[in-house]
């Protein structure tokens, strides 16, 4: 039995590590990765910014949200349709592995990319244009985490969705945008009208946004940011179980209408739900 | 002689690694596989040989624990692949019509990944040297061509050093010299004493690597044997032409032993016996006696497609 669990974690772990170089090895990962996130930072910070470190702090909170979703939608949602259009899942099923397998080393490895992105981001930030962080950096690190967590489990709700990689690119716009501006991210929330503000408490991105900036700027505390944090905690875990009951093997295999009206519902209440907590 | 008698009835008293019994599965209106019923001996290679749409594939698919049935009963080393697919694939290997793989996945990386999902696997390097790709062992998946992706797929078949290699369609795509690779390594599997099954829909393919071979049309299948058992029911008989220097007459050609039928066409004659070599022998007996010089002559056995048009009335390839 033992030999048995040895197997089993060492196929995690390669089945991990593979999926992390073979993300390296591809050149659209790495213009997604390093390039897009790098020409983001120098237009939020020359041109929105205007070059003070001041306005580029208070921006700074949007930005990685951006990087995550954009980790999250086109990044992971895509690769994994790809892969399952390609029946490179396919080939995964042949072998006595689960959807967990899957699902955690793409969650992980993407992780591991948001990572480097976020990286890159502040290094920049900090010396090439004075960014300075109010609060600390190990808050920082676990607000970026638990929201980058959300958006990707809600990449994986895309990918279970989409039959194509084409649908999944329409379907990731169709959320990135709109979370993007109404979340805060790119648009600081007072420039809303009132109604899209009460909305935007819908969103994952204007969690995530809020609780960075109150951080960074602010130099607040984990137990300030705690509401924020769970909303988006609450993301991760729903959207996660979505996902894992939306997985499937191979491209052929349709998606009965009554699993996708049973997402659809779970999402309903958990909106629901969202606006009703205050 | 005696040890291959002994190999034999052990062969015949060990459970068979895959039973299927009166397999059925529907999609939607179609009935893809409609009763099939088979059994696959240990150690020998099993063809599925049917035209494309026939159920091959979702018979195979079954077993591998991809795909439910509708009905029927399939032991698979002795699992129920809807019941247990886990412990059926860790004892099966599996290559796909056409295997896809990330394309930036080296062919030695791919072996190391897909081993490490089994309980038990063979090193990387020597299923590569079993497939001829040593050489390729750094090569990304995409740098390789269609007859190398699919000699890999047939090493991450056998990666876990399975009791049952499935081959779906294994040559569908590929150019005559790969296609010839291909099968020099399903008979290097077969000489090792592998149990293999091979769907197929190349006649050709059928007849020269399975010892038995199941021909599977409309879901059903309409006969099972070895090669050589399915061609000697056929009603189709050995074929014999030739041409002499010197016209003969059709009444004396009737005369040669187990001949029954005779025709000829611009000075070349055809006949038609239940027992070539002994007419072939009479033939040449009478030609020589009667002084008549033999020019050219051919002998056509009946073949497998001969059967196939025989009992589904249509070639294979339509």
């Amino acid at each position: 039995m033992s030999n048995i669990i040895t197997a089993q974690t060492s196929a995690w772990t390669n089945n991990l590590v593979m999926s992390l170089k073979l993300r390296l090895r591809e050149r659209q990962t790495m213009f997604w990765t390093f390039l897009f996130p790098i020409f983001f930072l120098f237009l939020f910070a020359k041109v929105f910014a205007g070059g003070k470190p001041e306005g580029l702090a208070f921006l700074m909170g949007g930005l990685l949200c951006i990087s995550a979703m954009a980790q999250g939608f086109f990044g992971m949602s895509i690769g994994l349709v790809t892969m399952r259009e390609r029946g490179i899942l396919r080939r995964y099923k042949l072998a006595p592995v689960g959807s967990w397998l899957i699902l955690s080393s793409e969650l992980i490895s993407s992780y591991v990319m948001l990572m480097m992105t976020v990286a890159i981001q502040l290094l920049i930030a900090t010396f090439a244009f004075g960014f300075r962080l109010a609060g600390s950096w190990a808050t920082l690190l676990i607000a970026v985490t638990v929201g980058a967590l959300a958006f990707l489990a809600i990449g994986f709700i895309v990918a279970g969705v989409a039959d194509n990689a084409r649908s999944a690119q329409v379907m990731s716009n169709i959320l990135y945008f709109p979370m993007m501006f109404l979340g805060g991210a790119a648009i600081p929330l007072q420039f809303l009208p009132p109604g899209l503000r009460n909305f935007s408490r819908l969103l994952p991105s204007r969690h995530m946004t809020e609780s960075l900036g109150r951080v960074i700027v602010g130099g607040e505390g984990l137990r300030a940011i705690a509401p924020s944090l769970l909303a988006l905690t609450a993301t991760f875990v729903v959207a996660l179980l979505i996902a894992a009951k939306l997985f499937r093997w191979e491209a052929k295999e349709p998606m009965p209408l009554r699993q996708k009206a049973w997402a659809a519902a779970i999402i309903g209440v958990f909106a629901i739900a969202a606006l009703l907590v205050k | 002689m005696s040890t291959r008698l002994a190999e034999t009835a052990a062969q015949y008293a060990a459970p068979a690694p895959v039973v299927v019994r009166d397999l059925r599965k529907r999609y939607d209106e179609v009935t893809a596989v409609d009763g099939v019923s088979f059994e696959v001996r240990r150690g020998e290679v099993f063809g599925l040989l049917g035209p494309n749409g026939a159920g091959k594939t979702t018979t195979v698919e079954i077993i591998e624990g991809l795909r439910e049935r509708n009905s029927g009963e399939v032991m698979v080393c002795g699992f129920d692949p809807a019941n247990s697919p886990n412990e059926v694939k860790q004892r099966i290997g599996v290559a796909m019509q056409a295997t896809a793989l990330p394309d930036k996945i080296e062919a030695r990386e791919a072996l190391k990944l897909f081993g490490s999902f089994y309980r038990q696997r063979i090193d990387a390097d020597e299923l590569l040297r079993m497939v001829s790709l040593e050489e390729k062992a750094t090569s990304r998946f995409e740098t390789l061509s269609g007859g190398q992706q699919q000699r890999l797929a047939v090493a991450l078949a056998l990666v876990n050093d399975p009791e049952v290699i499935i081959l779906d369609e294994p040559t569908t795509g590929l150019d005559p010299q790969a296609r010839r690779e291909l099968h020099g390594v399903i008979d290097t599997l077969r000489q090792a004493g592998k149990t293999v099954i091979l769907t197929t829909h190349y006649i050709e393919e059928a007849e020269r690597l399975c010892d038995r071979v199941a021909i599977i049309d409309h879901g059903q299948i309409i006969a099972t044997g070895s090669p050589r058992e399915l061609v000697s029911q056929s009603r189709d008989q050995v074929k014999i032409e030739f041409r002499t220097a010197s016209p003969i007459e059709l009444a004396d050609l009737r005369l040669v032993p187990f001949v029954s039928g005779v025709s000829e066409s611009l000075g070349a004659y055809e006949l038609r016996s239940a027992d070539g070599t002994r007419s072939v022998i009479e033939l040449i007996k009478w030609l020589e006696a009667e002084k008549h010089e033999l020019m050219d002559l051919h002998i056509t056995k009946p073949t497998l497609e001969d059967i196939f048009i025989e009992l589904t009335g249509r070639r294979i390839r339509e």
